[in-house]
């Protein structure tokens, strides 16, 4: 039995060195990983927005891209962090402001036109309409 | 500087607490890492009945009632100010915190953001609470369902807390409060185990292996709440153990207070809470004087987490009774991946060998880990992790093995502080 716990107390300060040693490997490469990490940052690109939303409390998002996506879901779920506490719609078009975050912006500039839309500001290929008949 | 006031009102604040409910004087390092987590609760709990149970939205009445509180205990009772006894065992514990601090803190600024679920749960509603004022319940509405709308609130709370210290919303806030949960975790498992086993290695060992965990180190700075839950719960059961151990019964008010806070953490929390407690109680039954203290306790802690959920928290969107649909049953198959889908996560390199690891320091600790205090917190993990798997299979909203693969190995990581104590204490036999 001593034997046992001797083996025992060895393999803990071993799992205790590998996972020091591991966990500053770790953080080695986060410190010299220049990227951006694409699923951390995709809401940065709507910053500047809740300028414009001051005292809005609800506006339309619309996008054309494929909502089982997950990065697309992630991009909708940061623009809403980014954006609260303004509350963002998905594919609601009703409101005075809308974001259009399509797959282009062409495609973007043409559903705006047929909703009738102005479209005020392009930010990071995000779009801002205004809908001048939105509640 | 804002964020240091925060965190310096947070532990007179707790410090005063707890000399306040147990006047009893113990290990010094202790008394001051359980402060801070008291703190942090105490903070959340005042921001819970300013803004949301008054709808009070003056920054100030949070920090204030915290400042004026403290106060009031500083002057009903002058405390003389603590001096630590720098020991050799304490100068290596401050330094293990400190190598461990380094890779939290460079982790936490690598994920400014945090994880998934702290940009789409945790953080959105501390921001909804902070700069929606009187809108903030808007975040509760039915189409914000992916943000768990009805979780508790007490993470959110605590960085809504520092936001109305500094006046302004600042994403630092919860980075650095995620990095101070994980030392606070490390901190009260390695004293906590000194203390109750005088074993220096072991304590370092035990605080090393499971907050230097690469896969930890990422959860931790993920700006969850589950480190709060893991926190609380190994909180209340260090109060615990250390009232057994220096026959401090007022320490057991103070466990029961973190069962209390740990209920307002997550759902999850909620249900632990009722486990542990009722776990508590039935170990507790031959002490009926201390009873009512206790339970009075638990409840003062607990009401936030009470109201919220039986009068604010909406109905959970995502769930589906498998037992009654017959869209979406529960189905042999459904059980048979919750059953083997563990097993495959406990042997996952993400984890580094540690439930090999447990799994060995459980049959080397034999039968002293089912006796008394540790025996009912061991079946009281057992019974958890029992309620949680049959969660899995009750609720079908979710495809099984994308639901397990999600969440399972957190609801693991809240609980390994405390696998990691009650392992420790078995094998050192306390």
């Amino acid at each position: 039995m001593q034997k046992l716990r001797i083996i025992f107390f060895s393999c803990l300060v071993l799992a205790a060195g590998f996972n020091l040693f591991g966990t500053y490997i770790q953080a080695i490469f986060q410190l010299q990983d220049r990227k951006t990490i694409p699923l951390h940052s995709l809401g940065y690109q709507f910053l500047g927005l809740e300028n414009i939303f001051k005292d809005v409390r609800s506006v339309g998002y619309y996008t054309d891209k494929d909502l089982t996506n997950s990065m697309v879901i992630a991009q909708f779920e940061q623009a809403q962090y980014m954006l609260a506490p303004t509350v963002l719609v998905l594919n609601h078009t009703q409101y005075h402001w809308v974001i259009f975050d399509c797959s282009n912006p062409k495609t973007a500039l043409e559903t705006i036109k047929d909703l009738g839309f102005t479209p005020l500001k392009i930010h990071n290929g995000i779009i801002l309409a205004y809908n001048p008949n939105g509640v | 500087m804002i964020y240091l006031l925060g965190i310096l009102i947070s532990l007179a604040a707790g410090f005063l607490l707890i000399r306040f409910l147990a006047p009893q004087r113990f290990n010094l390092i202790i008394h001051i890492l359980l402060a801070l987590a008291l703190g942090l609760g105490i903070d959340g709990t005042v921001t819970f009945y300013t803004h949301i149970l008054c709808d009070q939205f003056n920054r100030f009445l949070p920090v204030g009632i915290v400042v004026l509180g403290t106060l009031i205990i500083y002057f009903r009772k002058y405390y003389s100010l603590p001096k630590i006894q720098m020991t050799k065992e304490i100068k290596w514990g401050l330094l293990t915190l400190s190598l461990l601090a380094i890779p939290l803190a460079i982790c936490a600024h690598y994920f400014p953001l945090g994880g998934w679920d702290a940009w789409s749960c945790w953080n959105l509603k501390a921001k909804f609470i902070f700069l929606g004022h009187e809108n903030w319940k808007d975040v509760l509405a039915p189409d914000f369902w992916r943000s768990n709308t009805q979780y508790p609130l007490l993470w959110p709370l605590i960085n809504v807390w520092f936001w109305d210290l500094g006046g302004s919303f600042d994403q630092a806030i919860p980075m650095l409060n995620s990095v101070v949960i994980a030392l606070l975790t490390a901190g009260i498992l390695l004293f906590g185990i000194l203390e109750l086993t005088g074993q220096l290695l072991t304590s370092i060992l035990a605080a090393v292996i499971v907050t230097a965990l690469p896969f930890n180190v990422i959860l931790f700075t993920s700006q969850y709440s589950d480190s709060l839950l893991g926190l609380y719960l190994l909180s209340a059961l260090m109060c615990l153990l250390l009232a057994e151990k220096h026959h401090l019964p007022k320490l057991k008010i103070l466990s029961m207070v973190f069962l209390g806070l740990m209920s307002f953490t997550k759902t999850e929390g909620l249900v632990l809470t009722c486990i542990v407690t009722s776990g508590f109680f039935w170990h507790e039954r031959s002490h009926k004087k201390e009873f009512k203290d206790l339970l009075l306790a638990f409840l003062v802690a607990a009401l936030p987490a009470i109201i919220f959920t039986l009068f604010i928290a909406p109905k959970n969107e995502a769930f589906v009774n498998g037992l009654l649909s017959t869209d979406k049953p529960t189905t042999w198959s459904r059980l048979s991946v919750i059953l083997i889908y563990p097993w495959f996560e406990f042997i996952s390199g993400k984890w580094n060998g540690f439930w090999l690891l447990a799994l060995g320091g459980t049959l080397l600790a034999g039968k002293k880990l089912w006796r008394s205090t540790l025996g009912m917190i061991g079946l009281s993990l057992i019974l958890y992790l029992g309620v949680v798997l049959a969660y899995y299979a009750v609720n079908t909203y979710f495809e099984i093995v994308w639901w397990l693969g999600q969440t399972f190995s957190r609801i693991l990581f809240a609980l390994l502080p405390t696998i990691t104590l009650w392992i420790a204490l078995g094998l050192m036999a306390v």
